[in-house]
């Protein structure tokens, strides 16, 4: 391929612009890792940068032995399989029948779902909901509310409009009826949206901790980690609390804090690689229908 | 239908209802429902407690305190208590839920005022005025401790409703200035006195940060603030108030409680921005938000000559706190002392401090048990309950001195305190107190791992000096505050950060446009309204 000069150039522009974003990203993960691996004179001298000073490895074995943290740990990890898994069925199942054309009452389903996008109860009647559906303290009040996305569910819709519809037609000429195509047709060849939206679904849930806020009450057991992780800042933060109490919780010491939030990112980061490849083509589909 | 039989039915339902109210009054006469203090029938009672998620903390509301309540309950009331815990940082939200759900536990705490308001308009709230009078003779306690003026606090001056009680604040402690001792004898500078004294002790430490750092004197900082330059810098801003300011001005110019609309303020912030313009102030403090650890390390590493901050704070947190931490660091002389150097108009060193209240205690109208709920008050208020919860167990969470002096020891385990003196669920008391204010000042002073009791004994004796107490106005609400708070605050926060960081010249520019732009943003209205209030029920 030929390539101008002006091209070439710009391409270094491109390039170094993505330098410069991937560099605020990945600095302050950084300097999080080094906090967590320093000793907490260095931090107070403010000589820990992007290299731990003092190295040690206390705050981790604090954060590892606090079997809180690492059970909280494996029940949000569970909580994010159960939860993918739910939230990816749910999806399927609702945008595989939105496709069809002759299902009956297809527009009126369709605005029956976009509506919920726009309109929204609010958190005192969602509290009431659950609370009548006897979920308050239960680990499925954190599953059930939220498994399905509608924007997800449009992104799947889309996708499946894109799979022709003459490979649909044969499969129905060989017999096969709508659960089959779905299952040796549809879902073969729709692996980067599933990939992909399962990765929405499962950061999402990784991230989530308002939900746990409001339905767990005293269920400690199933707070998820970053409930723990808001706990800790909120109660150090919280600069009205202290000037009405006339005292401030000591918290946890700067190295602690942060190994407690290199704790609770690596897991979910590790997921990235294995769905890498599917994310290119993932991105973007469904934006386009043919 | 004939007119027999609608006659027979009306007869029979009479009849009904007659029986069953003669057999309800029978039974109530028979059936006192309250002997010694103790219910005949067991009551069931709810209580909230502040759920603080500390680490290495037990759960709030089962653990060795609450055990003992329950217990103690049980045997002296006859009232089975189960806790229902609430997060600390998110009680409001948490509240809300509870409350719009019927399921608010039925005595109900909080430092919110305007969500008891809100529901208590909705009718959600019970109002105890009438319990509190009923029942006075069987709660001694709730009255001798809280007496009348923080029990009727809150008392509507037309209906006479009080949808909440005010706890009691056992010491009224806001915040103090420090400065580095060891620096002061260095330099040999005697303690500042005046603003004039300490303004030119700012001065020696800027321009001798050589022999005070040494390599370090780059990172000199004379003063350090933070965003919240209200708070940080109280007691200096209040100190440009003149003197004769009227109770009525305090009220009507007192919806901040950083003060910002109190006359003399900007003279005040006038006075920061020009340090900050000699350099004497820590350049980068707008940039660090709230729990930001920047400036305290700062301090921590012994950069920092003086500050303003909570009364005690220097103190705080043992190992880990700045005492320690500074004299670990740099060297055992290296403290910070307490000075109280801002006089105003009259030569007063005055301190506007809140009135002598704290949380609000309150019953949802889902309270059927005003009593039990009420004598639950009685009895965590009545003081060898209230010591215990304080002080917990001697030789576990306390020791006794010869002098009879308490002296805390940091507990582990089931019997650790969640939160200091257990203030969750002395519910109507915040701070230490034994009875004797001898007593209590000496052992608040023994309460600070690692800290020498003469710089907490001077920090106490300053944070109030000459101090001027807010007095209770009972106006109603004030609708104009309703939901202004958090937009408010922001407004000045950013104005004071703002003014300090100006330039000289441009001071007033900056202070006037942001002062009326607070005003605009509803300042102006909560102004008029309090003191059209004011005006109506107290002249």
């Amino acid at each position: 391929m030929i390539r101008s000069k002006s091209t070439r150039i710009g391409d270094w522009i491109i390039a170094f612009v993505c330098f410069l974003l991937i560099l605020i990203c990945l600095l302050p993960m950084l300097n999080i890792v080094a906090r967590s691996l320093s000793s907490s004179e260095a931090i107070i001298r403010n000589e820990v940068l992007l290299w731990p000073k003092g190295l040690n490895l206390t705050s981790y074995r604090f954060v590892l032995g606090d079997s809180t943290y690492t059970w909280s740990l494996i029940w949000t990890a569970i909580l994010t399989v159960i939860c993918t898994f739910v939230s990816m069925f749910m999806t399927i199942i609702c945008a595989y029948p939105l496709t069809y054309d002759r299902l009956i009452g297809r527009r009126f389903f369709n605005t029956l779902i976009i509506l919920t996008m726009y309109f929204n109860a609010g958190t005192i009647p969602h509290y009431l909901l659950l609370k009548d559906l006897g979920m308050l303290g239960k680990p499925v009040a954190l599953i059930i509310p939220n498994c399905l996305s509608v924007f997800n569910m449009i992104i799947m819709r889309s996708y499946f409009y894109g799979i022709p519809e003459s490979l649909r037609e044969s499969a129905e000429i060989d017999g096969a009826g709508p659960i089959r195509i779905l299952v040796s047709i549809y879902l073969p060849l729709s692996k980067p949206v599933i990939a992909t939206l399962s990765l929405f679904y499962a950061v999402g849930r990784w991230n989530g901790f308002s939900d746990a806020l409001m339905y767990m009450g005293n269920n400690r057991k199933y707070y998820p980690i970053q409930l723990l992780l808001y706990n800790i800042i909120k109660s150090i933060t919280s600069i009205d609390v202290a000037t009405q109490e006339g005292f401030t919780t000591p918290g946890l010491s700067d190295t602690i804090q942060a190994a407690t939030v290199v704790f609770a990112t690596v897991p979910i980061l590790l997921v990235y690689p294995w769905l890498q490849k599917y994310f290119i083509a993932g991105a973007t589909l469904g934006a386009v229908k043919e | 239908m004939n007119t027999t039989r609608l006659r027979l039915v009306g007869s029979l339902i009479i009849v009904t209802l007659l029986a069953v109210s003669s057999f309800g009054i029978l039974s109530s006469a028979a059936d006192p429902e309250i002997v010694n203090g103790r219910f005949v029938e067991t009551r069931y009672i709810t209580v909230e407690v502040y759920d603080r998620s500390n680490p290495g903390g037990s759960p709030p509301e089962d653990n060795f305190y609450t055990d003992f309540i329950k217990e103690g309950m049980l045997r002296d009331h006859n009232v089975v208590v189960e806790f229902v815990p609430v997060p600390r940082w998110t009680e409001v939200e948490v509240l809300n839920n509870l409350l719009a759900a019927g399921d608010a536990p039925d005595i109900c705490v909080t430092y919110d005022y305007p969500t008891i308001q809100t529901y208590a308009n909705m009718g959600g709230v019970l109002d105890m005025a009438p319990y509190l009078e009923k029942y006075k003779d069987l709660i001694p306690d709730l009255w001798d401790w809280l007496g009348e003026q923080n029990l009727y606090w809150n008392q509507d001056p037309i209906t006479g409703t009080v949808w909440a009680i005010e706890a009691r604040l056992a010491h009224n402690t806001r915040i103090n200035t420090f400065v580095r001792e060891d620096w002061l004898n260095k330099l040999g500078i005697p303690e500042p006195t005046t603003l004039e004294e300490f303004e030119q002790m700012l001065y020696a430490f800027r321009d001798n940060a050589e022999l005070l750092l040494g390599k370090d004197a780059d990172k000199m900082i004379p003063y350090s603030t933070s965003f919240d330059v209200g708070w940080r810098n109280n007691y200096l801003l209040t100190s440009f108030v003149p003197n004769d300011i009227t109770d009525k001005d305090i009220y009507v110019y007192g919806f901040d409680d950083r003060h910002l609309l109190l006359p003399g303020y900007k003279e005040g912030v006038r006075k920061l921005n020009e340090w900050y313009n000699a350099g004497l102030i820590w350049k980068d403090f707008p940039l660090y938000g709230a729990g930001d650890r920047t400036e305290d390390n700062l301090i921590k590493a012994g950069y920092v000559g003086a500050f303003q901050h909570n009364w005690d704070y220097p103190y705080r947190d043992g190992e880990e706190g700045i005492h320690n931490t500074l004299r670990r660091m740099v060297g055992e002389d290296a403290v910070f002392i307490a000075v109280d150097p801002f006089q105003n108009d009259a030569g007063l060193y005055r301190k506007y401090l809140p009135a002598p209240i704290d949380r609000k205690v309150f019953f949802p109208s889902t309270n059927d048990e005003p009593l039990a709920s009420l004598l639950y008050l009685n009895w965590i208020t009545k003081f060898e309950n209230r010591r215990f919860l304080q002080i917990g167990q001697e030789g576990v969470t306390h020791e006794v001195l010869e002098d009879g002096t308490i002296k805390t020891i940091a507990a582990t385990g089931d019997k650790i305190m969640n939160s200091p003196n257990n203030i969750d669920y002395t519910i109507t008391i915040n701070g230490l107190e034994l009875g004797d204010p001898e007593l209590t000042s000496r052992s608040l002073a023994l309460g600070y791992a690692g800290v020498d009791k003469r710089f907490i004994e001077k920090a106490y004796m300053l944070t109030n000096r000459d101090a001027r107490y807010e007095k209770n106005v009972q106006v109603g609400d004030i609708v104009a505050e309703q939901g202004m708070g958090p937009a408010l605050k922001e407004k000045r926060d950013t104005l004071l950060a703002q003014a300090v960081v100006a330039k000289p010249e441009d001071f007033d520019a900056v202070w006037d446009r942001g002062f009326q732009d607070y005003l605009n943003s509803g300042g102006q209205a909560i102004i008029n309204e309090r003191r059209a209030k004011y005006e109506q029920f107290y002249e």
